[in-house]
């Protein structure tokens, strides 16, 4: 065996390329693309990730239908059963209905009407057994399914409701309550009968045209294996992204936040920077290691912090301001005051890492030479100006970059504070007017799409934009700073 | 070749290998290839459940139930056969600790079956989602409990288990009358019986008796406002009313006035209907005068009631013990009413499902049937449940015990008085996409009041809830 072939295996070589480029697929090609082609689809709650229920209804699809075909008589004689059984209900119901219209608060009877109740329970639940039955699966349709759901819910929750609420928690009936009893109550009697009617109607129609009973109970399974798979839907999402106003207004402040947050992270570390790499103050060291400490902090508390101390009313600063000011300062209901905050606390953040950059430059810039400059007279912001200033800028920059990035994805700031709002009325010329939260950034825009809305895929394509555009970014900021300027090292 | 074209061309030859993958998986999901794995597919249609032979007992309750159902009780209460479950809540720490107490007293009676339970699951819902898509049925709930409306979204997925499919109808017969039928029916989706309810909840009015000066609470909006127009006094930082602003809590001034956000039953939208805007009008022109309108957030309204600089508060149940530690004397009632129309609060009715995980496993299925039976059922449960976490019973012996102690539960019958007035929220998972619109178009609102006051604000009522009902009507349509 060769020396090579000894040192370098060829079967380790191959296990590790296999070993990467399998890691590499799992967790990047693969879930880039998936979110790629989330953006092209109608994802949403139902579709994106589809429970037992589409698995069960594509395998026995074929089934129910066997089932429709082969149990046709069953089927018939049970829906006329259940046509039957609906009629006494509709007899039950007119008999609770007059004895509520025609009753006093003496004359009422608390045992008429349970017993009206069991009647009319015990038979809608007879209907729902046959309708639910193995062998007569008359639920399958909608138009049999629809009205007898909504009669039992409406009985249950606006008639049976508020005379069971009465019963339970005062045992008479008074006459406020036979006043609200004929108020809410006979309403909803009376679209209980309309609804049973719809479901007489449905049931009918089973025998007459059964062809037809089938055709529909298939074409709603089908619809809800429709609504249970995800469709490619080409350009949609960001047809709908683009004419939503909300979208580039999201795009303008999310540009205005990075021009104001950036200049103010980097002048504040600069500063730090240069006020603590001063000999003259006394115990810098453990100074700058505190002026580290917002990197130390989790986000999640040092923003709820933030929110804690500007929130109107309570947090000390805005009773300050409002005190010496006269100014109401109100992170909820002020778009201005909530981005101030915004720009203080990203700047909170970030100031530690541009200190730390500046003050790495800063120390290797020659001693002499400042010595030198001061020497000459030259006063302490002649010097940083002139001197340090210059000779940093290459770092400082490139810190500048690297924050530029995090501000165009700013996310956890808004949503922590006050979720991007406060909401207004949002017009940009050549977009309809709507709604939204006025300072909804473009990561926060995309997550509530996800988080609010439910709609997976217009969220996928928001980040897909903003993929693209801090690609536009990174490729300008390479061209500045590798193309044009002298490389480093 | 200079250093650029070295990694921008692999870059542009990554991003387009990714694109044209994107739009490969992307047509394939145009005409999705079923799995078929299983050669006897698992029916829609309901199996007809094993014949009724014998009852059962549970606290005061008597229930037919399948002779296997009741011969598997029987075992498991002698200890003759071990089943683990797996029971997850998402509550809070005075909760868990009660429920936890209901666990073990189940456990001691039914030694055969072993109770995990996980009292502060965050984000649940998607746990058990992620569970069951994964097939990982040992460690994802097997029964959990939250607010009725998870119900559609749950079960037109498939992930929680038809206990229509199981129990036959002489067992579903006898359970309806055990319950309030509000409650009993929240946990029916489209015909079948998927859940059954073990509490309720809705927001009511609490005054601090103290700063009334009386024990009679307010029942007229007419008193309230009074109230309100007397305490109001913004200069130092006293207010009428502490109320959380949002869709849901502000729900009861739409149903004053016949407005709604969603009709389930007919399917159509209402944000916009007149009654809804009238609710909003008089929330704006008649409600926002007297409040602190800065800061509409639960913590900032219920620190200005707790702190006594408001003599009432409209919130719900989960705030009192918050609530207790600061205003000794105080009392709960229903909303008042308004020009003689009953404010209709949401309700929530707490319903305990089993899952699909449990029902790869026959007698871990009847293992959490059995669970969700003997803790609705268990009457000394549910006085548990009263006495220390202050629960809304809906068992109909666990009303007519807090009828006939309202004097001992003198909050819970409040809430359960304001709970008779309450609409139940609805089920249907279309309500998610109401919630959004909704809520914008109110902090809008709120916003015009707080900047351009109150007149500007009622202007804009009608624009913004035409608008928001458009984009819910929108989002219908998919």
């Amino acid at each position: 065996m060769s020396r090579e072939r000894l040192l370098y295996p060829l079967r380790v070589a191959v296990i590790l390329i296999a070993a990467s480029i399998i890691v590499y697929v799992a967790f990047s090609i693969f879930p880039i693309t998936y979110s790629i082609y989330i953006a092209f689809t109608d994802a949403n709650a139902k579709n994106i990730a589809p429970g037992p229920r589409l698995k069960e209804l594509l395998e026995s699809r074929d089934t129910i239908v066997k089932t429709l075909v082969d149990n046709k008589d069953i089927i018939i004689s049970g829906s006329a059963k259940a046509y039957s059984t609906v009629s006494n209900i509709i007899v039950d119901l007119r008999d609770l209905r007059s004895h509520i219209v025609e009753s006093t608060p003496e004359t009422i009877s608390v045992s008429k009407i349970t017993s009206i109740k069991d009647s009319i329970d015990s038979k809608l639940l007879e209907v729902k057994s046959i309708v639910l039955s193995n062998e007569t699966p008359l639920h399958l349709n909608p138009r049999i399914r629809t009205p007898l759901d909504r009669a039992m819910r409406v009985i249950d929750y606006n008639v049976w409701k508020p005379i069971e609420s009465i019963l339970l928690l005062r045992l008479v009936f008074t006459s406020e309550d036979l006043d609200m009893l004929r108020r809410e109550v006979i309403p909803s009697i009376d679209y209980i009968i309309v609804s049973l009617d719809e479901l007489q109607l449905a049931l009918k129609s089973v025998g007459e045209d059964y062809d037809g009973f089938v055709e529909k109970a298939v074409s709603d399974i089908d619809r809800e294996i429709n609504e249970l798979t995800l469709h490619f839907i080409g350009l949609d999402n960001f047809r709908k992204l683009f004419s939503d106003s909300r979208f580039p207004y999201s795009i303008l402040k999310t540009i205005l936040f990075t021009a104001t947050s950036v200049p103010l992270k980097v002048i504040v570390g600069v500063m730090l920077a240069w006020v603590f790499s001063s000999e003259a103050i006394y115990g810098r060291r453990m100074l700058r290691a505190l002026l580290l400490l917002p990197w130390a902090i989790p986000v999640l508390l040092s923003v709820t912090t933030w929110r804690i101390l500007f929130t109107p009313e309570r947090g000390f600063i805005p009773v300050y301001i409002k005190s010496y000011f006269g100014i109401d300062f109100n992170i909820y209901g002020n778009e201005w005051h909530a981005f101030i905050l915004y720009n203080i606390v990203e700047m909170w953040l970030a100031y530690p890492f541009v200190m730390t950059v500046t003050m790495a430059a800063i120390a290797s810039v020659p001693r002499e030479l400042v010595e030198a400059s001061l020497v000459d007279g030259a006063s302490f912001i002649e010097v940083f100006r002139r001197i340090i200033l210059p000779l940093i800028m290459r770092p400082v920059t490139f810190a500048a970059i690297l924050t530029t990035g995090a501000s165009l994805q700013v996310f956890m700031v808004p949503l922590l504070i006050n979720n991007g709002g406060p909401a207004k009325t949002i017009s940009l010329p050549g977009f309809t007017p709507a709604t939204g939260y006025s300072n909804e950034m473009l990561i926060l825009y995309g997550y509530n799409r996800a988080w609010l809305e439910q709609d997976y895929g217009l969220s996928a394509s928001v980040f897909l934009v903003v993929v693209s555009i801090l690609l536009v970014y990174a490729i300008a900021w390479y061209y500045l700073v590798y193309k044009r300027g002298p490389r480093y090292g | 070749m200079s250093i650029s074209y070295r990694i921008l061309i692999p870059v542009a030859i990554i991003i387009i290998i990714l694109i044209l993958l994107g739009f490969y998986i992307a047509y394939r999901g145009v005409t999705p290839t079923p799995t078929v794995t299983t050669p006897t597919p698992t029916p829609t249609v309901t199996p007809t459940p094993t014949p009724i032979e014998k009852t059962i007992t549970i606290g005061a309750s008597t229930i037919r139930v399948p002779g296997e159902f009741y011969d598997f009780i029987g075992k498991v209460k002698r200890g003759e056969l071990t089943v683990t479950i797996n029971f997850w809540t998402s509550m809070m720490p005075f909760e868990v600790t009660v429920i936890d107490k209901i666990v073990k007293d189940f456990m001691r009676e039914y030694p055969g079956v072993k109770v995990n339970y996980r009292g502060t699951v965050v984000n649940m819902k998607e746990a058990i989602k992620a569970g069951i898509i994964a097939g990982d049925v040992e460690n994802t709930a097997h029964v959990f409990t939250w607010a009725h409306d998870w119900t559609g979204e749950m079960a037109d997925g498939g992930f929680i288990v038809s206990l229509s499919k199981y129990l036959p109808r002489e067992t579903i017969e006898d359970l309806r009358k055990q319950y309030a039928s509000y409650a009993f029916s929240a946990g029916i989706y489209k015909l079948e019986l998927y859940a059954l309810p073990w509490a309720a909840e809705s927001i009511a009015l609490i005054c601090n008796l103290d700063a009334l000066g009386t024990t009679r609470m307010p029942t007229k909006f007419s008193e309230l406002e009074e109230i309100m127009r007397n305490w109001y006094k913004p200069r130092i930082n006293y207010y009428g009313l502490a109320w959380q602003i949002d869709p849901y809590h502000i729900y009861p001034l739409v149903t004053a006035f016949r407005g709604f956000y969603y009709d389930e039953d007919k399917d159509t939208v209402g944000v916009n209907s007149p009654g809804t805007i009238e609710g909003f009008k008089f929330l704006l022109g008649r409600v926002f005068p007297y409040m602190y309108t800065g800061d509409l957030g639960h913590e900032a309204q219920l620190t200005i009631f707790e702190e006594g600089r408001a003599p009432c508060i409209i919130t719900g149940p989960w705030n009192i013990p918050r609530i207790r530690e600061k205003v000794k004397n105080f009392a709960v009632g229903p909303i008042p009413e308004i020009d003689g129309y009953t404010p209709k609060p949401f309700s929530g009715v707490k319903l305990l499902w089993v899952t699909k995980a449990a029902e790869a496993d026959k007698n871990r299925l009847y293992a959490s049937i059995l669970f969700i039976l003997w803790f609705t059922l268990n009457d000394d449960a549910i006085r548990t449940l009263m006495d220390e976490a202050g629960f809304i019973p809906v068992k109909l012996t666990a009303i007519d015990y807090l009828r006939a102690n309202a004097q001992r539960y003198p909050v819970i019958f409040g809430f359960a008085s304001s709970l008779t007035n309450s609409i139940p929220m609805p089920k249907s998972l279309k309500m998610a996409k109401v919630w959004g619109p909704v809520s914008e178009a109110l902090s809008s609102l709120i916003t015009t009041y707080n900047e351009r006051g109150r007149e500007a604000a009622l202007d804009q009522v009608k624009p913004l809830l035409d608008e928001a009902q458009s984009k819910i009507l929108e989002a219908f349509k998919g």
